[in-house]
C-alpha cells in the first residue's frame, strides 16, 4: 500500500496567490493506493496539480512524500499531458518503450494493445493515427511505465465506445497493483465506480468528497452533488 | 500517380509558395541583413587573417554576405516545413515487434530524423553546394562555413515543437537532452555530407584529372572539416535560445554564433575549437529551464 501525502505544500504561478495549497497534517489529504478522482470547475488548478505533482512546475513551497521519503518525480510518476504530443515518424511500440522508460514485457502490452484495438497499429507510425488511437498509445505507456504514481490529466478525452472497458480494466489492474492513480477527468461518470476517492478543490483547498454507493453508480446524483458543492443547480 | 494527381500536387506546391514565399522570404530578407550586419566586420578581418600572404586577396561585402546569409536562412525554411511529401521513409523499422528495451529519446529523435526525407536532402544541399563552393578555390572554406549550416537551420524550423513535446512528454526530461540529440544528430549530418564531399573532392581533384599529389585535397578537405564542424556545434548550440524555439529568433542567433565560430576556426583552428567547445558547454548548462514556459503546456500537436 502506497501513500502520497503532503508537506506544507503550495501550487500555483505566483507566490502571492497559489492556486492550492495542501498540508495532509492539517487537512488529512493522504491519497492512499487506488484511484483518485479530482473534480472543480475550470481554472482552478487541477491541470498545475498533476503537473507540479511530476515536477514540470515547480512547487511554490513545500514538497509531496510517497510514503515516507520523498516523491522523486523522475523515478516514482509517470504523468500524462491532455495535451498530446508524438514526433510523426516513430512508432506505437517504439514510443512505448521510450515513454515508459522501463523495458517491455511484451506478452503484457501486446494483450493490453489487443483489449484497445491497438494491436495491429504496434508497428504503425504515430503520425498515422487518430487522436484516439495516440490516446491509447499514452495508456499503454503509463502501463509499461510500472510507476507507482500516475497521473493523468483527461485521459479519456479521444476514447471510442469500445476502448472504455479496456480503460476501466487497466485502472483496475493498477488499483491491484497498488499504485496511486490520480486522474484529472470530465467524463467522471466511466470511471466514477472504480474511484477509492473524489476530490474537490475550493478556497484553495483539496475536499473530500463522501460518496454514497448510490450516488457513485448514479452519475446524474453524482452531478447533481458536485454542482451543490460549488452552489451551482443543474 | 495519375495526370490528376501530379497536377494537383503541383499546383498544391505552387498555391504554398505563393502563400508563404512572400512572408517568409521577406523575414528571411530582414533577420539575414541583421544577421550579415553583425557578422560582416568580424568576416573581413577573419577572411583577410585567413588569406594572410596569398597573391590577390579577395573580400566579401555585406551585400554578397546578405545574400548568402539570406539563401541559407531561407531555403532550409521552405525544405523543413514544405508538407507536400508526407510519407516516412521506412528506414531503421524494427522488424522484431519483441523488441522489449526501453528508448533513450537521442534515439527516438534520430530515428525519427532519418525516416525523414528532409534530413537526407539537407546533406544532399550541402554536397552539392560544398562542391560548387569548391569552384571558388580560395574562398571555398570561407563559403563552406555558410554551407556547412544548412541541416542546422533546416532542423532549427521545428525545434519549437520538440520543444513542446518534451515538456509534455510522458516523463520526465530535461531540456539537455533535447539540446544533446539536437546536436548530435547535427553533427551526423554534417559528418556524413563532409564525407560525400571528400569523395566528390576526390574524384574530382584526383582521380578524374590523375593529378594525384599535387593538388592539396587532404588539407583543404580537413580544413573544410573542422570549420564547418566548429560552425554546426557552435550554431546547434543555441536551439534551446531565442523565442521560445519559434524560427527566425533562433535561426539568426545560430546562423550568427556558426558564421563566427567556423570563420574564426579558419584564422586559428585551435582556439576556434576550444572557443566553440566552451561556448556549447556554457549553453548547454544554461539550457536548464529552458522549456518552463506555460505556453508549452497549452497545444495539442504532432511533431512534423
Amino acid at each position: 500500500m502506497k501513500t502520497l501525502s503532503f508537506l506544507d505544500y503550495s501550487i500555483g504561478w505566483a507566490a502571492k496567490s497559489p492556486l492550492i495549497e495542501i498540508d495532509s497534517a492539517r487537512d488529512g489529504v493522504k491519497l492512499k493506493s487506488g484511484l483518485h478522482l479530482v473534480q472543480a470547475p475550470n481554472g482552478l488548478g487541477k491541470t498545475t496539480l498533476l503537473q507540479t505533482i511530476a515536477h514540470r512546475v515547480p512547487a511554490l513551497r513545500g514538497q509531496a512524500v510517497l510514503d515516507d521519503r520523498p516523491l522523486q518525480a523522475e523515478n516514482d510518476v509517470h504523468f500524462v499531458s491532455e495535451y498530446l504530443a508524438f514526433p510523426k515518424f516513430v512508432t506505437v511500440s517504439e514510443w512505448i518503450r521510450f515513454a515508459s522508460a522501463q523495458a517491455v514485457n511484451s506478452a503484457d502490452l501486446n494483450s493490453w494493445a489487443a483489449r484497445f484495438r491497438l494491436d495491429a497499429l504496434l508497428n504503425q507510425y504515430l503520425g498515422r493515427l487518430s487522436q484516439g488511437e495516440r490516446r491509447k498509445t499514452t495508456w499503454l505507456a503509463a502501463h509499461v511505465s510500472g510507476r507507482p504514481v500516475v497521473l493523468l490529466d483527461e485521459p479519456l478525452d479521444g476514447l471510442d465506445l469500445l476502448a472504455m472497458p479496456a480503460a476501466r480494466a487497466l485502472l483496475s489492474e493498477w488499483k491491484r497493483e497498488g499504485r496511486v492513480v490520480i486522474i484529472v477527468s470530465h467524463h467522471a461518470a466511466e470511471i466514477l465506480s472504480l474511484s477509492n476517492a473524489v476530490w474537490l478543490i475550493r478556497d484553495h483547498r483539496l475536499v473530500a468528497m463522501d460518496l454514497s454507493d448510490a450516488e457513485r453508480a448514479n452519475e446524474r446524483d453524482f452531478r447533481a452533488r458536485v454542482a451543490a458543492f460549488y452552489g451551482a443547480t443543474l | 500517380m495519375s495526370r490528376t494527381d501530379l497536377r494537383l500536387s503541383a499546383l498544391n506546391a505552387w498555391r504554398w509558395i505563393l502563400h508563404h514565399g512572400f512572408e517568409w522570404g521577406l523575414l528571411g530578407a530582414v533577420y539575414s541583413l541583421a544577421a550579415a550586419l553583425l557578422v560582416e566586420p568580424a568576416a573581413q578581418h577573419l577572411l583577410e587573417k585567413f588569406q594572410a600572404g596569398a597573391p590577390g586577396a579577395r573580400t566579401v561585402g555585406w551585400r554578397e554576405l546578405w545574400i548568402l546569409i539570406w539563401i541559407f536562412i531561407t531555403l532550409p525554411f521552405f525544405l523543413e516545413r514544405y508538407r507536400g511529401v508526407e510519407a516516412g521513409l521506412p528506414l531503421f523499422r524494427s522488424k522484431n515487434s519483441r523488441n522489449s528495451k526501453s528508448l533513450s529519446f537521442i534515439r527516438v529523435y534520430f530515428m525519427h530524423e532519418l525516416r525523414r526525407w528532409q534530413g537526407w536532402a539537407s546533406a544532399l544541399v550541402v554536397v552539392l553546394f560544398g562542391s560548387i563552393a569548391l569552384e571558388i578555390r580560395d574562398l571555398t572554406p570561407f563559403f563552406f562555413v555558410f554551407i556547412a549550416q544548412f541541416s542546422v537551420q533546416r532542423a532549427l524550423y521545428s525545434i519549437g515543437s520538440w520543444r513542446r513535446l518534451i515538456s509534455v512528454a510522458p516523463h520526465l526530461q530535461s531540456p539537455a537532452m533535447l539540446w544533446n540529440a539536437f546536436l548530435c544528430v547535427q553533427l551526423f549530418w554534417f559528418v556524413l555530407s563532409w564525407a560525400a564531399l571528400g569523395a566528390v573532392m576526390w574524384i574530382e581533384y584526383d582521380w578524374l584529372s590523375m593529378d594525384f599529389l599535387p593538388r592539396p585535397v587532404f588539407p583543404l578537405w580537413l580544413t573544410l572539416g573542422v570549420s564547418g564542424g566548429v560552425a554546426v556545434i557552435a550554431g546547434a548550440s543555441v536551439a534551446l535560445e531565442g523565442d521560445s524555439g519559434r524560427p527566425w529568433l533562433v535561426n539568426l542567433l545560430a546562423f550568427t554564433a556558426g558564421t563566427m565560430g567556423g570563420l574564426i576556426t579558419l584564422a586559428a583552428p585551435i582556439w576556434g575549437f576550444l572557443g566553440a567547445v566552451y561556448f556549447a558547454s556554457r549553453l548547454r548548462a544554461l539550457s536548464r529551464g529552458r522549456l518552463l514556459s506555460v505556453e508549452n503546456f497549452h497545444e495539442d500537436f504532432v511533431v512534423p
